[in-house]
């Protein structure tokens, strides 16, 4: 069963009313006024067709605030993503949060700290240990270990999503890059699952071909999007955070109304990805304040219209190792965006930022999730949680409450108890040789890796499709030379 | 220098401000200043900015800022240079790109930006250059350095390609070409047969130098 959280209180909010309206109000006029770049030529007539302003020597898309707001009206609030296994679907919207994998790049290794390239096994091994986690309801098909030794890289995208739905029942996500998204299509739909794609468009204003290409495919087969623009504040998108909160907006929605044109009622998430600047260096600052104090504003501007959030960038940390930084930074990170009410929400496994990633990180990021959904559930109160009468039976000192049937019934429920993080008594701690939250947690992995099986697996004739269609995926790109 | 109008000038720099650059430059011209003077004088500042760019006491904003205000004077002293058929010492040349299929330009921009802040002429042919737009530039501009970035493990096997074609075109001996961007590494730069890798646009200047001087 995948688990999600739903909050039973007000979500965090910086904006005042006048706020949320000057920032969408601003996001329209971007979209009239400047409009955006669209790489696509069936979008661009379907923009135009639909009573956009569209320049098409210029590929540039004006849309008028009356469409925008249109689209926005068919973007469904709430929307279930079936898993293969309906344990593991999901329920899209409203104040439940999901947490789930988190993009990188390359295997980190855990004693030197040096980033090397993956194996597909590895790939495989970490999706089961994944599949095994209790607070993470979606995998990422590809995005993690995109450097891998022995799959060229035009296969990682076909390559990854194959490997989650055979070594997870939960739901992934594909990106759109070469036809990786017809290919996943394929894949998800012999697996008899969702799959969400991964759309991003590119900051500033610009929707490339590969995105148009991606979002026709995806909303013609029903499938859900996130609609990410990963702008940097300063680089890609304005340094202020209601100016890059505008101009995200407006690529974000720009993409979302390109899909309800192309099919009303497409399965959308809003999603966040901005990142202030590096100044120092030009990169992403992953775990600067900045990040959520972003999330933050971005979840309650699409709160207005009710539409679900992603935040992709919500628990990423610059320091290059699973330490005190890393852990300060994602626990932070996440704890905003969680109480500003994000829908979907990446976290486990980055090492470092969207480049370093380990199931072992993934444990310990587990663990989080677990402090931070059992907080978003909030409290209880009725007559039996506030105990009122048993207070009363058993009194002053020396009475107390351990041999109590209400304790036994109720101290599970109230509280988390994670399963790695070191809760032990100075000298229990020395006799077991003093262990640390890293050696606990490489010991559950490598349990996980060894035992951990996904119920139900996918049967013989499934694997044998898909192997097919990863075949003709590859002959397909030998053909075009990109192999 | 002492002129009035070159402190003006470099002043301008100093505060990134391209519109009084171009103005100050016209100036200084009709006041019959030595065009390479100047613009040596407007390095120096660039350069001083760079380096305290490099000691983390100024920011990005402040060296692509001055390095913009810079791009005002400078099409205005080339030209006084050309028109008096006057010749610069130019530290070198460079054609610059991000390769096709790729779009990231902010870690390109920065290489290209200190590379001109060192001296360097820079042609930047932007994002999503394919390799005939490479082989193209270097033909017609003659560079002494080629520099590619590719930020995506797809795309990075164009480098391989444009250094191929460089081969097959028989312009591989007269350039030094130069890989980067986060899908690249040393070992990757090697096997292609580029001239040189760097992590950082920092060490990218550094590269571009220590290659011309072994030429
Ligand atoms: C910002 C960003 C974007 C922006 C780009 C905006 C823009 N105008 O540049 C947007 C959102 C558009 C984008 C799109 C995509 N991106 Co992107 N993106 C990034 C991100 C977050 C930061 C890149 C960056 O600007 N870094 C900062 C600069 C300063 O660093 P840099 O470029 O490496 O440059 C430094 C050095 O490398 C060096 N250098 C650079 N060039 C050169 C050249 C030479 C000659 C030398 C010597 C040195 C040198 O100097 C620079 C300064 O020190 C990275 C993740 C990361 N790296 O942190 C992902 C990342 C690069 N993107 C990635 C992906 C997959 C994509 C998409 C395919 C996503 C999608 N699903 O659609 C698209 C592809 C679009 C395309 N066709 O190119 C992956 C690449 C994985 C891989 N190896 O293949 C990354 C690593 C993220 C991830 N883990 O998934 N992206």
């Amino acid at each position: 069963m995948v688990k999600g959280y739903t909050r039973n209180f007000k979500p965090l909010e910086l904006l005042n009313e006048d706020q949320v309206k000057a920032i969408w109000n601003g996001t329209f006029e971007i979209l009239e006024t400047t409009g955006v770049r669209v790489e696509h030529e069936k979008a661009l007539d379907l923009f135009e067709s639909n009573g956009c302003s569209v320049d098409t020597a210029g590929k540039r898309v004006r849309i008028p605030s009356w469409l925008a707001e249109q689209c926005i009206g068919k973007t469904p609030k709430s929307f279930l993503i079936n898993a293969r296994d309906p344990g593991s679907s999901l329920r899209m919207g409203g104040n439940r949060t999901y947490f789930g994998q988190n993009a990188s790049m390359s295997k980190v290794n855990i004693d030197t700290w040096e980033v090397a390239k993956s194996t597909l096994q590895e790939h495989s091994d970490a999706i089961r240990v994944m599949d095994a986690l209790d607070n993470l309801a979606f995998t990422l098909g590809y995005e993690y270990y995109m450097d891998m030794v022995d799959v060229p890289s035009v296969m990682v995208m076909a390559e990854g999503v194959a490997s989650a739905v055979r070594n997870s029942t939960k739901i992934t996500s594909a990106g759109p890059s070469y036809d990786a998204e017809k290919y996943s299509l394929e894949i998800a739909k012999v697996a008899g699952t969702d799959i969400i794609l991964e759309e991003a468009p590119s900051p500033p204003l610009t929707l490339p071909e590969d995105f148009c290409e991606g979002t026709f495919s995806f909303a013609e087969a029903c499938m859900p999007m996130t609609m990410v623009s990963g702008s940097v504040m300063g680089g890609t998108g304005p340094a202020t955070f209601a100016g890059s909160a505008a101009s995200n907006n407006a690529e974000v929605l720009a993409g979302l109304c390109l899909a309800q044109l192309i099919k009303p009622g497409s399965k959308i998430l809003a999603g966040d990805f901005v990142y202030p600047m590096n100044m120092g260096n030009g990169s992403p600052d992953f775990g600067a304040m900045g990040v959520g104090l972003h999330i933050a504003i971005h979840n309650q501007l699409w709160r207005r219209y009710d539409i679900p959030t992603m935040s992709g960038q919500a628990a990423y940390s610059n320091s290059k190792k699973i330490d005190w930084q890393n852990g300060a930074e994602k626990s932070l990170m996440l704890f905003a965006s969680a109480l500003s009410g994000t829908n979907y929400l990446s976290i486990h496994g980055s090492v470092f930022g969207e480049l370093t990633w380990h199931p072992v990180q993934a444990v310990v990021d587990d663990e989080i999730c677990g402090w931070v959904g059992r907080f978003l559930e909030g409290i209880e109160v009725n007559d039996d949680t506030l105990a009122l009468d048993l207070i009363h039976k058993v009194g002053p000192v020396p009475g107390h409450f351990l041999k109590t049937a209400h304790t036994r019934k109720w101290w599970r429920h109230e509280q988390f108890t994670p399963s790695t993080f070191d809760r032990t008594s100075i000298p229990e701690w020395i006799k077991r040789g003093k262990p640390d939250i890293l050696s606990h947690a490489k010991q559950k992995v490598d349990r996980l890796i060894a035992e951990h099986k996904p119920e139900p697996p996918l049967s013989d004739d499934q694997n044998k499709e898909i192997d097919e269609i990863l075949k003709r995926a590859r002959r397909d790109y030998e053909q075009k030379g990109l192999i | 220098m002492g002129s009035d109008t070159t402190t003006k000038l470099k002043l301008a720099i100093e505060e990134y401000d391209k519109e009084s650059a171009e103005t100050l430059a016209k100036q200084a011209m009709s006041e019959g200043l030595n065009p390479i003077e100047v613009i040596n004088d407007l390095i120096s500042v660039i350069s001083r900015i760079g380096d305290d760019f490099g000691k983390g006491e100024l920011f990005l904003p402040d060296l692509i800022g001055a390095a913009d205000a810079l791009q005002g004077a400078m099409p205005v002293l080339e030209e006084e240079i050309a028109k008096k058929g006057l010749k610069r010492e130019k530290v070198g040349s460079v054609v610059i790109g991000t390769v096709f299929g790729d779009i990231h330009n902010i870690g390109k921009d920065m290489v290209g930006t200190l590379l001109m802040a060192e001296g360097f002429d820079v042609h930047d042919l932007g994002i999503n250059v394919t390799a005939d737009t490479f082989i193209g530039a270097v033909k017609e501009q003659n560079p002494d350095i080629l520099a590619m970035s590719s930020l995506l493990t797809t795309t990075a096997y164009e480098q391989e390609k444009v250094i191929k074609e460089l081969d097959k075109s028989g312009l591989r001996s007269h350039i030094k070409v130069i890989v980067g961007g986060g899908a690249i590494t040393d070992d990757f730069a090697q096997k292609i047969g580029a001239d040189g890798y760097e992590p950082t646009a920092v060490e990218a200047v550094k590269l571009a130098k220590r290659l011309l001087k072994e030429g």
